[in-house]
């Protein structure tokens, strides 16, 4: 049985130290379980519900994907159906979001304005492209409200379409490693807190361990999939000895990989990395220290495993390397560049410290309120503006963009990706093409931070056929389904009010 | 300006009788109910300062005081339109005096705001006891003194209603205009508790004391306008006062001011590894006629300051000069430079130290300072925050 040892909610106010230490790394690097698709077709039953969950010495109370604390794995590839039956055992609504999926919005598609209520089920079905970006993608709770600590309790895992290596042949045979980062805050109870706040310790997990080994040969070349599934966190790790080769960010390979001595990535941001083996000896995996900014959040260091470089045991195979020298150039995808824009928009992220609200231009979500309306076949630019004292993580779901400038200062293309942190009182502007008409339909964008976005900040977009002209104010897209699924879930609003009278406290 | 080193919080001695104020603070209701659209939600802070200060004239005796200074703050929101905000404060009702040596003496606890508020994010109406939007050095101005002169100019205690409006888009920064209508709060509201400081009664005179709303406000203020890749706030304000029993002329007051957030050292990778820098400039007049109803009465402020923040320090220099002309008597020139130096651990925690040169009426004095305070957010919308997923 786990203890529940963990510290009091003061143990990190002067920055004590709350990592393990390299010896505590014993148990190897798991993978999560995993789902494949076979012929064509992934069909697979997640039970959204609370479990005790051991985590490294700790035990917390979790909510999870059927008891996996590290989240399920979810596997297919361009052109397959992904079919999802979510049964929600929670007191609370919640749904699953697609994160990073080019796929339809609809109805029983990507729709995370969809929520299910306590004791219901709702089956998504997801359509892959045959064209679809092979990469890395993540799946979580899109429960506006409840989506901070819900991800924080375990709510999400990684869906990967297979392919990344196959587009850069060099890759294919390294060893593939899929790490799931995550965090909790928890009382000595195991249970997590109400209130995130530095002064609580976080803990942050690799597929729901603490401190595993990681094992490598000298020559060895391993390409290393990040996932940050943190709420709210940042990530600056470093690897004792050791640089990083980028080769993709958020699904995308980059055209020309960039060695970096750490990587830095926020919430719901994913890398793919490559690590190189190297001289024998043990090197710590470090999250560094991070600060959000003035009005932001400061993450403490954190080792979070051991790298172990080995040679094979007898009779082992030596493991595929990948000389640094490796000159590889991906295919990126379209560079808007010099395409035609259609429109400009702004889009502000600020706050009010009085009321603690998070604001899109100055409103907080509202279900019923279309923020911005494109019609299909526009490729617009927006610029997006923090006026805030701390970091803005921007998001928006189904159209990646390209990232055009930072500060005013060009950005190479580096392809396409689906979130953009935001400097301090700085600007990014970013080119999004809406020209594929599976997205047609309502969806959003909003702050990663998900502090920030349960308390506001997030905004509807449709994107409508010029030819049938948007939706009218007020109808969500349930309303347009026929065939027997329809109402199967509520519109989020009623399922969180059937969820009032559920709670039984 | 972030009041950053005033905006901070307490010290670890006090961590465990203060978590249990806060418990008893977290209404219980608010642990009851989850969903998004379970109403009312309840954010409950608490700012706690302790502060030592030492005063030095050059003519009299030492004095000495060590208080602490404390916010409640409690926000209920009842649906997406309407809310009620409260805040308590327990400080120090006896500003210090040459010769004093006091320690947590003279601490009284009153509802510093109590308003109800509807907004729908372009019109915010609030009704209730709030502070009028009139200057703003007196709440942004950083330093442990910082705040000390033009404290006097803070439209506090005062109940009314006031409307702020938004206009346009946010293009050019977030631009509102608002109008309130006050009079000085006399309900059981302006006791305290503890050390009672007393009812305000009609008597007592003074500007805004008077028989119902003929005090008057309206502000322009810009937010986060982007210049270059700062930010600049401004506001200008108007206010008239209407005069107690014991005035003669309804107070004219005008003021104008700004303040400017530049980053320096600002890039995601920089800020993220901790070396996140900013300038901050503000400046501030205020012109005050008819001062404390009083014909003939005049008071002029200025104040400027400049804070530079690196990672988790902060280093502030005010710079604040009060002249008050009086028909009957010698014009009297105060001034207060100060100094303070603040650092952020990582609970939240500030801790800073300040000195002050300051000349009020006449006399010289030297304030040193330390503060160590805390902000510990309780209860943060904690009806959608149950104990079941």
């Amino acid at each position: 049985m786990a203890t529940s040892t963990l510290a009091g909610p003061f143990d990190t106010l002067f920055g004590s130290e709350t990592s393990l230490p390299a010896s505590a790394a014993v148990e190897p690097l798991h993978n999560p379980v995993e789902y494949r698709s076979e012929n064509g077709r992934l069909d697979v039953t997640l039970e959204a519900k609370v479990v005790r969950t051991k985590v490294g010495k700790f035990e917390i109370s979790a909510a999870t994907y059927n008891g996996v604390y590290g989240g399920p794995v979810l596997r297919v590839k361009p052109g397959d159906t992904l079919h999802v039956t979510l049964i929600n055992h929670l007191k609370q609504v919640t749904n699953i979001h697609f994160h990073g999926l080019s796929v339809s919005p609809k109805g029983h598609g990507d729709n995370a304005m969809k929520a299910i209520a306590p004791g219901e089920s709702w089956d998504y079905e997801i359509d892959i492209p045959a064209d679809h970006r092979a990469g890395l993608y993540w799946y979580h709770t899109h429960a506006h409200g409840f989506a901070e600590r819900q991800l924080m309790a375990g709510l999400s895992g990684m869906l990967v379409i297979e392919g990344f290596q196959k587009a850069e042949p060099e890759l294919a045979p390294l060893k593939e490693r899929l790490f799931a980062l995550k965090d909790f805050q928890a009382d000595s109870h195991g249970d997590l807190y109400r209130v995130l706040k530095a002064y609580h310790r976080d803990i942050r997990t690799i597929n729901g361990q603490l401190m595993p080994r990681i094992d490598i040969q000298p020559d060895e070349t391993q390409l290393w999939r990040l996932s940050n599934q943190t709420a709210n966190a940042f990530f600056r790790l470093s690897l004792e000895g050791h640089t990083f080769r980028i080769v993709g960010r958020d699904a995308a390979p980059v055209p020309h990989p960039e060695t970096v001595n750490e990587v830095m990535f926020g919430p719901s941001q994913r890398l793919d990395v490559l690590v190189d083996g190297g001289a024998p000896g043990s090197y710590k995996l470090v999250s560094e220290r991070t600060l959000t900014g003035p009005q932001g959040d400061e993450f403490p260091a954190q080792n979070m495993a051991l790298m172990v470089v080995a040679p094979p045991a007898s009779g082992e195979a030596k493991a595929a390397g990948l000389p640094a020298s490796s000159q590889m150039v991906a295919n990126a995808g379209s560079d808007m560049s010099k395409a035609t824009m259609t429109g400009n928009r702004l889009v502000v992220f600020s706050s009010d410290d009085a009321t603690g609200l998070f604001f899109i231009n100055h409103r907080i979500f509202d279900h019923q309120r279309v923020e911005v309306k494109v019609p299909l076949g526009s490729v617009e630019e927006w610029t997006i503006r923090n006026s805030a004292d701390e970091l803005h993580i921007f998001h928006i779901h189904q159209a990646p963009f390209q990232v055009m400038s930072v500060n005013g200062v060009a950005q190479p293309f580096n392809g396409l990706v689906d979130t953009v942190t935001v400097p301090i009182h700085g600007e990014v502007k970013m080119r999004i093409a809406f020209t594929d008409p599976k997205i047609v339909g309502r969806f959003m964008f909003h702050c990663h931070i998900l502090e920030h976005e349960d308390k506001g900040m997030m905004a509807q977009i449709e994107v409508f056929d010029p030819k049938v002209g948007p939706m009218p104010e007020g109808m969500q897209h349930d309303h347009n389904m026929g065939g027997s699924m329809a109402g199967a879930a509520m519109p989020m609003h009623d399922a969180a009010a059937a969820a009032d009278t559920n709670v039984g406290r | 300006m972030r009041n950053s080193i005033r905006m901070a919080a307490q010290a670890c001695a006090a961590v465990s009788s203060l978590s249990m104020i806060l418990a008893l603070a977290t209404p219980a209701a608010a642990q009851s109910a989850v969903g998004d659209s379970a109403w009312p939600k309840v954010g409950t802070e608490t700012q706690v300062d302790f502060e030592y200060d030492h005063l030095s004239p050059k003519h009299d005796r030492d004095g000495g005081a060590l208080n602490i200074q404390a916010g409640q703050q409690t926000l209920i929101e009842l649906d997406n339109r309407w809310s009620v905000s409260n805040l308590l404060t327990l400080q120090p009702m006896q500003s210090l005096q040459p010769g004093d040596h006091r320690v947590l003496a003279d601490h009284g606890l009153f509802a510093e705001e109590l308003f109800a508020r509807w907004n729908n994010q372009r019109v915010n109406i609030k009704v209730g006891k709030f502070a009028q939007n009139f200057a703003r050095a007196w709440y942004l101005t950083p330093g442990l003194y910082g705040q000390d002169i033009v404290g006097d100019y803070a439209l506090g205690e005062t109940l009314g209603a006031e409307a702020q409006v938004m206009l346009g888009d946010e293009t050019f920064g977030l631009h509102q205009v608002s109008a309130s209508a006050f009079m000085a709060d006399r309900t059981i509201l302006s006791e305290s508790l503890f050390y009672n400081r007393g009812r305000l009664t009609r008597d007592a005179g003074g500007s805004a004391n008077t028989s119902g709303l003929k005090s008057f406000v309206v502000s322009y203020d810009a937010t986060n306008v982007p210049v270059g890749h700062a930010a600049l706030d401004y506001q200008i304000s108007l206010a008239s006062l209407g005069h107690g029993v014991d005035g003669d002329k309804d107070e004219r007051r005008g003021s104008a001011g700004f303040n400017f957030n530049i980053p320096l050292n600002g890039s995601v990778e920089e800020t993220l590894r901790g070396r996140f820098s900013e300038l901050r400039l503000l400046a501030e007049a205020v012109r005050i006629d008819s001062a404390d109803g009083i014909s003939g009465q005049r008071r002029d402020y200025l104040i400027g300051a400049v804070e530079y923040q690196r990672g988790q320090w902060v280093f502030d220099l005010t710079a604040s000069d009060r002249r008050s002309m009086d028909p009957f008597a010698p014009a009297v020139h105060d001034k207060l430079q100060s100094v303070a130096i603040g650092y952020s651990l990582p609970s939240d925690m500030v801790v800073a130290v300040g000195l002050a040169h300051e000349v009020i009426g006449g006399q010289d004095g030297i304030l040193v300072g330390l503060q160590v305070s805390q902000t510990l957010t309780t209860c943060d919308r904690c009806l959608i925050r149950g104990r079941h997923y």
